[in-house]
């Protein structure tokens, strides 16, 4: 008893340090039990029988001594406890137990090095007593059973620590693992023996309180420690006794806490079963990613649960370290074609077995050939086996025809409008710079096409310095005045093709007497034509609404209600996608209007050739600066990204799964298979995912992209995921992914609003999305009160993504949002991956002046976005998908202001003040920027915005969670939510 | 025997509806063919398209001439069939040429199974009907001695 009052000054700082340390080990056996669970009886009967012959002398003298003596006792005794059970099955093994035991009480006099020490001593007594118990299961049975043994005696010995305290005072580290082993399983022991808990329920909770109390631990820490907790109750539980638990601390009410985005919104890790041929592969989850990370077995599952179930796939994303691969033998599936993947099955080295539709293939002699080490090793080490991404380079038998060469045709807009507006100035200084980077080979070819109420086609030749211009005038029955001199190699006539690009704007710098009008349906009519037996890109560039020639458009904004046009008004832009598909010819287009100009139904030639709408709305070269910084940025990647021809994409499912929609720009050519004139790694599609049998384990789904390289090689990308299942409900809503069914009711909802329904019924949806899925939950946990949602998962943010969505001008109610700057909206999310949309619907609020006194490697965290946590003094960064604010509160720090902005008065502040500066601040927060803003390339240059600048409310009106003129705020959302649960 | 107004409108039906049952079967070996071998769905619709219009103005045709010779079994079976293919006309995409079929939206899973189905329920439908008008025709001959 001497010892016990100098132990615990000394134990505080270690404890809290170790706790997190042995969080670590004890998510590694959660994992791994969840992994092996057929293994688990067979191990769990003999620790039950040795244990048996101790609970009733224990108990009978736990009660005395645990109560003094409250911490240590509790945590040391337990570990002891848990070395002397392996005593039993063998005498040898008590000896190296001992052992194990000494040298735990050197790491408690260095506290520098006991987190590593302790860390490495954790797992080795198991393994050391293991082997002498089962000395006959094979050895990959023997490699799983000691990292389940651990948790079963611990459950039970930490119920009866008694004996020890007194007997040998404990190590100063000892008590660490133990006590955070006696937390997990702890409803366990009630069930088992009611009397022992009655007593022994009563001191652990002291404490619990104390722990959560601790100011020391820092913040992601305690986050940390929750998840840990509650996840660790969950799987540990009896179901009665984890509805209970789970309501205290598995469950929030999102009426009453104020702080769900403080809990994260981190990805939602795949628990991916062990007996697949590489478990730990992964594929990435902005490529691939479903909207339940568990998938329901059956098909009523599901619809109990009320969730949505859609993957969201990203098939040509900028890949780093990609796997690439050739082989004249592509391994593949001999009935459904799937190519193998690390989650196939591996018997031996001689065979497969499908993970998709579950037959038996044979192995190519030549796979398990290993070239670094010249002789044939495990199937296993290869690069098909080891990542979930993979990209082949075919062999012949993937061509129909020779590898196209890239072509690139500009039709440019010369009307009135787009004179005004300038676009040209950019647009031909961009192209001139990143021209000699736009992908392909020396096959590449150019041709340019403007369009007024005539064509201007350009005819170069090597003999002179620019290109003779030749005018179509009738239009109705256009053809092409030259065959071969209109479309050009870029290699050959580089520098008249730069000459003349310099001089375009010059060009077309005062309005004609053909600038009243505009005829694009015929200019693209007669790109197509020009292009169709080859394939290629055609960029539009547009300002005016076409209104002669084919297709020409009439004005019908205000004809009737706003919501009811945003559906096309003629075919003939979808017919001629349709034929540019037919030809591997993708449109893509770049909107500058000022005045309306039909968007929604000349997106129809970017929806089915696989192109893209850019939208700058009011485009002016002069009086709007940062739509130009932002269509340059825009422009440099359209021009110099990577780029796939002539491409399919073909995406199959596990038996039992199909995919019933297809969301995005593409062309469905089959159930199953998607066109893609070009394929480019800035588009994203979702897919409906319906069940049609009862399911296995674990299902996958696999896309396989074929297509051609710009430098005129045929590719094919593979990803595949593996996804586990579930027969229990409540793993549905823990393991509910919001990204990806935010991604997926965006792309659903333009697809509607879009081909006929009222934007009202897609709003409509859309809460119904939140209250089915919430409703469904409280009526799985049988709590009926408040707006319950499990802590773990995603589902906690469904409301606050939802109502960031209705007031996005996607789909916001609001009078003021042109009908072409809806449409333009709604067509960003159509085709976007899915952090694209993400960020465009519910932005990132920062809080700058955090970065002064925080650590160097740390950032600050998102903020809720409400002007509640806008304060007077701050200075503050917003991050949407295309504009980046930075906030300047009046009463800013001045000191903050002089590093940052170069001037210590609030009023002196402009929009160019914000320049990196030569001090540590003003560094760092240059960097952070760099930091939140990688891989956004439609993103524009940051504004800043005073507290008094007319700008203000463009910041304001993102901060979804107050309530404007028309809509609710977030708590005004949740309560609405609420009578709608009710109601139901 | 009299050949009576009615008999010659039983007469003209069974005839149309001879068509009928060939566009509903084409109907149906088309769709099977998108779902399950891969057939351009361009082509594919372009073909369902041209039958369209002929299907539906030849049962428009019989249903107003049962309706001219009141004969109340056939109109209350036909009508509701003539105000759908109205609806579905009405209600069909933005296409500048007849027909109600779109090659970018058929290939949906659902939309391929409910075309599917109401392909195979017009059929059953214009198979009954036909063997209905034989037996009236014969019957309103008999009985109008």
């Amino acid at each position: 008893m001497s010892n016990i009052p100098t132990a615990p000054g000394n134990v505080g700082f270690p404890q809290a340090y170790g706790q997190n340390q042995n969080q670590q080990y004890q998510h590694v056996q959660q994992f791994s039990q969840f992994s092996q669970p057929s293994a688990a009886p067979l191990n769990n009967a003999p620790p039950n029988y040795a244990a048996n012959p101790f609970p009733f002398p224990t108990a009978t003298t736990s009660q005395e001594p645990v109560k003094p003596v409250s911490q240590i006792p509790n945590g040391a005794p337990s570990y002891q406890y848990n070395h002397a059970a392996p005593n039993y099955p063998t005498a040898a093994s008590a000896f190296p137990a001992h052992s194990a035991g000494f040298s735990h009480q050197p790491p408690s006099f260095s506290p520098a090095t006991q987190p590593s020490m302790n860390g490495h001593h954790a797992p080795p007594p198991p393994a050391v007593s293991r082997p002498p118990a089962f000395p006959t299961p094979p050895p990959s049975v023997g490699s799983a059973a000691p990292s389940i043994q651990p948790p079963i005696p611990s459950a039970l010995a930490s119920a009866r620590p008694a004996p020890f305290p007194a007997a040998q005072p404990p190590p100063a580290p000892t008590p660490t693992p133990s006590y955070q082993q006696q937390m997990a399983p702890r409803p366990q022991a009630p069930a088992a023996y009611p009397p022992a808990s009655q007593q022994q329920g009563y001191p652990p909770q002291p404490q619990q309180n104390s722990q959560y109390g601790q100011p020391q631990v820092p913040q992601p820490q305690m986050q940390n420690m929750n998840q840990q907790f509650g996840q660790m109750n969950m799987s540990g539980a009896p179901g009665p006794q984890q509805q209970m638990g789970g309501y205290r601390n598995d469950i929030i009410d999102l009426i009453a806490e104020r702080n769900v985005q403080q809990l994260g919104f981190e990805d939602i890790e795949i628990q991916i079963p062990q007996q697949v041929a590489n478990p730990n592969a992964h594929v990435d989850p902005n490529i691939f990613r479903s909207t339940l990370a568990q998938v329901p077995q059956t098909e009523e599952l599901l619809k109990k649960s009320r969730l949505p179930f859609a993957i969201t796939l990203h098939p040509f994303r900028d890949v780093k370290n990609l796997n690439i691969i050739q082989t004249s033998n592509i391994v593949r599936c001999r009935y459904c074609r799937t190519y193998i993947n690390p989650y196939v099955y591996l018997p031996d080295h001689r065979h497969w077995k499908c993970n998709l539709c579950n037959r038996n293939n044979d192995l190519p002699d030549d796979f398990c050939w290993d070239p670094v080490t010249k002789a044939f090793g495990d199937p296993r080490n290869r690069p098909e086996i080891q990542n979930a991404t993979v990209e082949f380079i075919a062999p012949s038998e993937y061509m129909l025809r020779p590898p196209q060469p890239a072509v690139y045709v500009f039709v440019i807009d010369i009307s009135a409008a787009a004179i005004q507006s300038g676009y040209l100035h950019t647009f031909a200084e961009q192209l001139l710079i990143n021209i000699d980077q736009m992908p392909g080979d020396d096959r590449s070819q150019v041709c340019f096409i403007a369009v007024d109420q005539c064509l201007h086609f350009f005819s170069f030749s090597s003999n002179k310095r620019y290109p003779n211009e030749m005018i179509v005038d009738d239009i109705d029955d256009a053809f092409l005045p030259s065959v071969t001199s209109l479309l050009v190699p870029m290699k050959k006539f580089k520098d008249t093709i730069r000459t003349f690009i310099k001089q375009l704007p010059e060009f077309y710098s005062q309005i004609g007497p053909t600038s009243n009008g505009n005829c694009l349906g015929s200019a693209l009519k007669l790109a197509q034509s020009m292009i169709q037996e080859v394939g290629g890109r055609i960029s539009i560039f547009q300002v005016s609404l076409p209104n002669l020639g084919l297709g020409a458009l009439k004005s019908r904004e205000e004809s009737t209600e706003g919501g009811q046009n945003l559906g096309p008004a003629t075919d003939f832009y979808k017919a001629l996608s349709l034929e540019c598909t037919g030809s591997q010819i993708c449109l893509d287009l770049f909107m500058f209007n000022t005045q309306y100009a039909d968007l929604a139904t000349l997106s129809e030639i970017a929806k089915f050739s696989t192109g893209c709408v850019y939208h700058f709305p009011n485009y002016n070269y002069r009086n709007d600066i940062h739509q130009v910084k932002r269509f340059e940025r825009t422009l440099t990647r359209y021009l110099t990204r990577k780029l796939g021809f002539e491409a399919v994409l073909r995406i199959r499912t596990s038996r039992g799964l199909a995919l019933t929609g297809f969301y995005g720009n593409f062309f469905v050519r089959s159930p199953d298979l998607l066109a893609l004139a070009n394929v480019n790694p800035d588009s994203a599609l979702a897919a409906q995912v319906t069940l049609e049998e009862k399911l296995p384990q674990y299902v996958c789904f696999q896309s396989a992209l074929l297509y051609t390289s710009s430098k005129g090689d045929r590719r094919i990308r593979v990803h595949t995921m593996c996804l586990p299942t579930t027969g229990d409900l409540l793993q549905l809503y823990n393991n509910f992914d919001l990204k990806a069914t935010v991604s997926y009711l965006a792309k659903i909802g333009v697809e509607r609003s879009m081909t006929g329904s009222s934007l009202a019924d897609s709003r409509e949806a859309l809460v119904n999305a939140v209250v089915d899925s919430v409703g469904a939950y409280q009526k799985a946990v049988s709590r009926g009160s408040g707006m319950l949602v499990p802590r773990v998962g995603h589902l906690r943010l469904f409301p606050s993504y939802v109502l960031a969505m209705l007031k996005h001008p996607a789909f916001s109610s609001s009078r003021g949002i042109r009908l072409d700057e809806r449409a333009g909206a709604m067509l960003m999310m159509r085709f976007s991956p899915l952090d694209q949309i993400l960020s465009d619907i519910y932005p990132r609020l920062y809080r700058l002046n955090e970065l002064a006194s925080m650590p160097e490697d740390q950032s600050p965290p998102a903020l809720p976005l409400s002007f509640e946590h806008i304060s007077r003094g701050g200075v503050y960064l917003m991050i949407t998908g295309t504009i980046a604010f930075v906030y300047v509160a009046s009463s800013a720090d001045p000191g903050f202001l002089v590093n940052v902005f170069g001037t210590s008065t609030y009023n002196d502040i402009d929009e160019y003040s914000l320049l990196e500066r030569d001090n540590e601040l003003s560094r760092r927060v240059h960097a952070f920027f760099k930091q939140v803003t990688q891989f956004r390339f439609y993103l524009g240059p940051i504004i800043t915005i005073k507290e008094h600048s007319p700008l203000r409310d463009v910041f304001v009106r993102r901060l979804v969670d107050d309530r404007s003129e028309s809509t609710h705020s977030y708590v005004e959302f949740l309560q609405h939510l609420k009578r709608e649960i009710s109601g139901n | 025997m009299a050949f009576t107004f009615a008999a010659f409108c039983y007469l003209l039906a069974l005839i149309a509806v001879g068509f009928c049952i060939f566009f509903a079967i084409y109907t149906v070996i088309c769709v099977d063919e998108l779902r399950t071998d891969y057939k351009n769905p361009i082509e594919q619709c372009r073909n369902l398209n041209q039958l369209i219009l002929p299907e539906y103005i030849i049962h428009g045709t019989f249903t107003v001439l049962f309706i001219f010779s009141w004969q109340l079994i056939s109109i209350l079976a036909n009508l509701p069939l003539a105000f759908y293919h109205i609806y579905t006309y009405a209600k069909r995409p933005v296409m500048s040429g007849p027909g109600i079929y779109d090659p970018t939206t058929i290939l949906n899973r659902s939309t391929l199974s409910s075309t599917l189905r109401i392909s195979w329920i017009k059929l059953a439908f214009y198979l009954v009907s036909f063997f209905y008008y034989l037996y009236a025709m014969i019957y309103t001959l008999v009985t109008s001695n």
